[in-house]
């Protein structure tokens, strides 16, 4: 069987550690990083069904991360999640292509049904 | 007199923290988020025939923690906002440039600014008012950032050290690499209404003077050889 995989990257650690928790009592795989050089330098990043990706990354933003690694041809559908909503981060998730784009915080129903919709529609 | 300087520090004060209400209520809202989902997550886990009670322990612990986190930001701006005279306390300034870069770590990061800190360990304590040495250490830091909008991002960098220097001050230095100042503007900056932002009052810096002043410090500003300003002031420190 399957296991869905989600990879998390989250600079704040009790929200990425609280993220993962949500998604490993949701029935997903979750692999975590703190910022987007830690994943673009991780080789297992190409298994992932669905990315969590926060905007505000200590080394780039979420949205240069997405394209770094499309660049490297991995292409998982991306959840955008930020603290900081304005006009700018929703044109530039729409952008981007994002799956969905949730506000924090966020209720743990719409991050579990944007990740598996994603997950879903991905495989 | 002091009634008066209240008033305008607090005014002042006011301004500054309207330039930073995105920054805390982002750095707020990032455990109300974890807050969230750990409760979700533990409603989760006690719904389940056999639930995990460790990690429902262990969700609590962070709960606790979140909350704190974010009742002591709360509590760090609710003292800039009290309207005060000067009372002088006995102040580890470390500690404080500390507490005030917690306040601004979010803008900075927004803007791509890095942060640097060169904290002497060894600084004795001084004699001064908290929150108005953090307003001065606000503003600094704000007038830093800005100065820096046209610096390429990868070059962006804010640093705040402090010293023990000879006689009995300490220095602590704000230092940019933005667009520094013309030689001519030096002895202007302080002065009030005296401003090179599109938007500002120029009222910041004097303010800030006015402040270390009161202390039996001086405060001044440098460009820095590399580009970028330095503004710097001294306290004395805190008496035997």
């Amino acid at each position: 069987m399957h296991v869905t995989t989600i990879i998390i990257v989250e600079d704040d650690s009790s929200v990425n550690v609280a993220v993962s928790r949500l998604l490993e009592a949701a029935g997903f795989d979750t692999r975590c990083f703190m910022s987007g050089g830690a994943l673009l330098e991780d080789e297992r990043a190409n298994d992932a069904d669905c990315l969590v990706l926060d905007v505000h990354l200590p080394d780039m933003n979420g949205f240069d991360l997405q394209r770094r690694l499309a660049a490297k041809g991995f292409c998982a559908p991306v959840v955008v999640i930020t603290a900081h909503d304005d006009a700018m981060h929703r044109r530039a998730a729409r952008d981007i292509g994002a799956f969905a784009y949730l506000m924090k915080p966020f209720s743990s129903l719409s991050l579990v049904d944007a990740v598996s919709r994603a997950a879903a529609a991905y495989r | 007199m002091q009634r008066q300087y209240a008033e305008i520090t607090h005014a002042a004060r006011l301004a500054l923290i309207g330039e930073i209400t995105a920054s805390v209520a982002h750095e707020v809202t990032q455990p109300l988020s974890a807050i969230l989902s750990n409760v979700e997550t533990a409603e989760l886990l006690l719904g389940q025939p056999q639930p995990n009670i460790t990690m429902v322990r262990e969700i609590l612990a962070d709960v606790r923690q979140d909350d704190l986190r974010a009742d002591s930001m709360v509590r760090r701006l609710r003292t800039l906002l009290r309207k005060r005279e000067l009372q002088l306390e006995d102040v580890d300034v470390n500690a404080l440039a500390s507490s005030v870069l917690s306040l601004i770590l979010p803008d900075a990061v927004r803007r791509s600014i890095h942060i640097r800190t060169s904290l002497d360990p060894a600084l004795p304590r001084a004699s001064a008012d908290p929150v108005h040495l953090q307003q001065v250490l606000l503003n600094l830091m704000i007038n830093a950032m800005d100065s820096m909008s046209n610096t390429p991002p990868e070059q962006r960098e804010l640093e705040v050290r402090t010293e023990r220097c000879p006689g009995s001050n300490l220095t602590v230095t704000v230092l940019d690499k933005g667009h520094g100042f013309e030689p001519g503007q030096r002895d202007k900056l302080f002065d009030s209404f005296y401003t090179t932002k599109n938007e500002g009052l120029g009222l910041g810096l004097s303010i800030a003077r006015s402040i270390v002043k009161l202390h039996g410090g001086a405060i001044w500003a440098e460009n820095r050889r590399g580009g970028g300003a330095a503004f710097a002031f001294t306290l004395p420190f805190k008496s035997l």
